[in-house]
């Protein structure tokens, strides 16, 4: 058994680790890549809402920025998570996973440091998105409201439960090509379960016969359970806690998620310790 | 013989086509409610199945009980009264307790429903003496309008004669006088009272209830009791405009609150009608309305009320060096008049009686002119009671007027994070790579 190190060095290799990671992100092209993306779509945004504004003559907008800032929640999040899925696949594919366990690298560390990389590259894609946010608004005059900052400030948080399961999917696997068809494969089943419920639930009564009307009930009642499940549906709780105005439940949603990660983040640890034992 | 059960069972099965699957119903006391909604007092039914009722407080509602059938009907997954197979009056007193305690004890008594038929206001409900004088007022008021209607059409008949007269005699070489003056057409009766019948007035502070009918004898009518929840607003009041521009006023959007900012395309002439807005928790303001509903949600409402049309709106521009001046302007009747050919689409003018001839005023509100609206990038717009000489408390809105197009800069700020890229990794490419990996 390896001996255990002093805090302060598994602290300066964890900050080491931290920092290496994300420079490696800040010197690939997907990055600026996702935030061009991402400054596109608020572009597109914008300018739909504009043209809507010239044939309508009015409009009544809470906070217009509010929904493209929601897309690219879901932009950030799907490039964040295959990236997470892939790196602890790509680093074992590598070899790199063996180098770092013989030194003062524990598995626990590793799964954190890469999550705080990917929790970080969040708050550095939403900031640039508040960045032009306010910049496009000068010649816009869409500025962002109250509601973008506070799906900021929560995005910020409910993002973590996609991070958390892309890194437990990680430490699952042994090639890179398998994590990424597996975090994309898990995503789209969420995706699609969540898509069913909305088209569900849109669905009238009164059209459907009394067999469908149960088979819809209880499936809405299992799609209510997935959705404490699905990473996704932590994000699209953003959209929830801040209509609802409720703190407690904000609170509710934050718990669940902060609770979920731990236990991913846990998982991981645990699936890529074992995992190296084995090896 | 083959061919006639073939017959029969075609017969048969046509006839159930036909007819349809009767729905089995049963006896039941049902409350007959007439629920205070702000908008209006709506009709709303409580078979015993739909459990709790659900009104606002501190208003009157109406209750009234009465013997039918309900059958429930699972498309729409709801009880319904066959009203028209039974529908006998509930006798006796009403009681409401609170816990175990008998709080009150009702008694029947006239209500009648007043509706405005001009700007939209409070909806009225008088109950007991009130209520009968009231429709007493209506009739007097009807009859006097029918009697001058009768003189009306009578007096058009002496006026037509007497045109056919003038245009004859004025062919005539030297024909007198002028021709004959039309009668006025008298206004139209804008208001309406319903006929009073009796019914128990429920008006009672916010809290859990319950109701239950006590018949002449001193027993307690079965199937009479009912859970009541008497929910309070869920917020203060406020005001509520509703918006549109003169090509798009059937498509009127809603601020409901000072987070709903307003938004108006440059040059667009601009239209309001301000309400008072009252707050409710939806999941209780829509069980007083539909007792039935299933599942709602559990987020504020706002529910539009009466028009505002005796405030003052302020429009105050607010530019980049600060606030800029006020205008204040008053409400006024419009008319909105539907565009007669190819031209599809609406005019909406300042009402007169020369421009809308019999018709009333299709709405009470204020206009924005769109050249006044290029004057400033923002607003901020507030009603004012010229009366107290103060603001409408939550009257205050920011309206924001769009650019006509998005400028071409915003289409190339996306270019700005590829530029970053190529700026960060072409020298490391000339390098020859990165040394982290």
């Amino acid at each position: 058994m390896k001996p255990r190190e002093p805090l302060g060095l598994r602290l300066q290799v964890f900050w080491a680790l931290f920092r290496r990671d994300l420079g490696m992100v800040f010197r690939h092209p997907a990055i600026y890549l996702i935030v061009g993306l991402v400054w596109l779509a608020l572009a597109w945004f914008s300018h739909n809402f504009l043209f809507s504004l010239d044939k309508l003559g009015v409009s009544v907008a809470a906070d217009p920025v509010r929904i493209p800032y929601l897309v690219s929640v879901m932009l950030i999040a799907l490039y964040l998570a295959v990236a997470s899925g892939m790196s602890l696949a790509q680093e074992r594919e590598n070899r790199t996973l063996e180098v770092f366990f013989y030194g003062p690298v524990t598995p626990a560390a590793r799964v954190l440091s890469l999550f705080l990389r990917d929790a970080s590259v969040f708050l550095v894609c939403a900031a640039s998105f508040l960045v032009l946010a306010f910049v496009a608004g000068g010649f816009t005059r869409l500025f962002p409201g109250s509601y973008t900052l506070r799906s900021v400030g929560l995005s910020v948080c409910l993002v973590w439960p996609t991070l958390g399961l892309s890194l437990l999917a990680s430490a699952a696997v042994r090639r890179t090509r398998t994590a990424v068809i597996l975090v994309v494969g898990v995503f789209l089943v969420f995706a699609a379960l969540q898509a069913a419920g909305i088209l569900l639930a849109a669905l009238p009564a009164e059209g459907l016969s009394l067999a469908a009307l149960v088979a819809r009930g209880s499936l809405m009642a299992l799609l209510r359970v997935l959705e404490w499940l699905s990473p996704l549906g932590y994000l699209a709780h953003v959209n929830d806690a801040i209509l609802a105005s409720s703190p407690f439940q904000t609170a509710a949603v934050l718990a669940a998620a902060a609770g979920y990660t731990a236990l991913m983040l846990a998982l991981a640890t645990l699936v890529l310790a074992r995992r190296e034992k084995g090896a | 013989m083959r061919r006639a059960a073939g017959l029969l069972c075609l017969g048969v099965l046509l006839a159930t086509a036909a007819f349809g699957v009767e729905p089995q119903k049963q006896d039941a006391l049902v409350y007959r409610l007439r629920s205070y909604t702000v908008e209006e007092y709506a009709t709303v039914y409580s078979p015993p199945q739909a459990g709790t009722i659900h009104l606002i407080a501190g208003v009157d509602n109406v209750c009234e009980p009465r013997y039918t059938q309900v059958y429930y009907w699972p498309l729409s997954q709801e009880y319904f009264a066959a009203w028209e197979s039974l529908d006998v009056e509930a006798g006796g007193s009403l009681e409401v307790l609170k816990g175990r305690r008998v709080l009150e004890r009702l008694e029947r008594q006239p209500v009648a429903f007043q509706s405005d038929g001009a700007a939209r206001g409070r909806p009225v409900l008088e109950a007991g003496g009130e209520a009968l004088a009231l429709f007493a007022r209506y009739q007097a008021e009807s009859d006097r309008h029918e009697k001058e209607l009768a003189e009306y059409s009578e007096s058009l008949i002496r006026y037509r004669q007497r045109l056919r007269d003038y245009m004859r005699r004025s062919r005539e070489p030297g024909a007198a006088g002028g021709p004959p003056v039309e009668p006025k057409e008298p206004a139209p009766l804008d208001w309406y009272v319903s006929e009073p019948y009796e019914a128990f007035v429920l008006n009672l502070p916010a809290g859990e209830y319950r109701i239950r009918l006590r018949d002449e004898q001193g027993e307690i009518v079965e199937g009479s009791e009912r859970r009541l929840q008497v929910f309070a607003p869920a917020g203060p009041q406020g005001v509520g405009y509703e918006l549109f521009s003169e090509a798009r006023w059937t498509a009127a959007v809603r601020s409901d609150s000072a987070e709903n900012d307003i938004y108006c395309s440059p040059g667009a002439d601009l239209y309001l009608v301000a309400h008072r807005t009252e707050q409710y928790f939806e999941d209780h303001y829509v069980k007083a309305k539909n007792p039935q509903a299933g599942e709602v949600p559990r987020r504020v409402l706002h529910v539009y009320g009466e028009d505002l049309p005796q405030d003052v709106l302020v429009l105050r521009s607010r530019n980049d060096s600060g606030r800029g001046t006020d205008r204040r302007i008053e409400a006024r009747p419009y008319y909105v008049q539907q565009l007669q050919g190819a031209d599809l689409g609406y005019r909406i003018l300042p009402w007169s009686p020369e421009v809308a001839g019999k018709d009333s005023p299709t709405f009470v509100g204020y206009h924005l002119s769109g050249q006044e609206l290029r004057g400033a990038a923002a607003f901020e717009i507030a009603l004012e009671q010229p009366a107290a000489g103060a603001g409408l408390p939550g009257s205050l809105r920011l309206l924001r007027v769009g650019r006509e197009r998005l400028e071409l800069i915003v289409w190339l700020l996306p270019l700005l994070p590829l530029a970053a890229a190529l700026a960060v990794l072409m020298p490391r490419h000339r390098r020859g790579g990165g040394e982290d990996c």
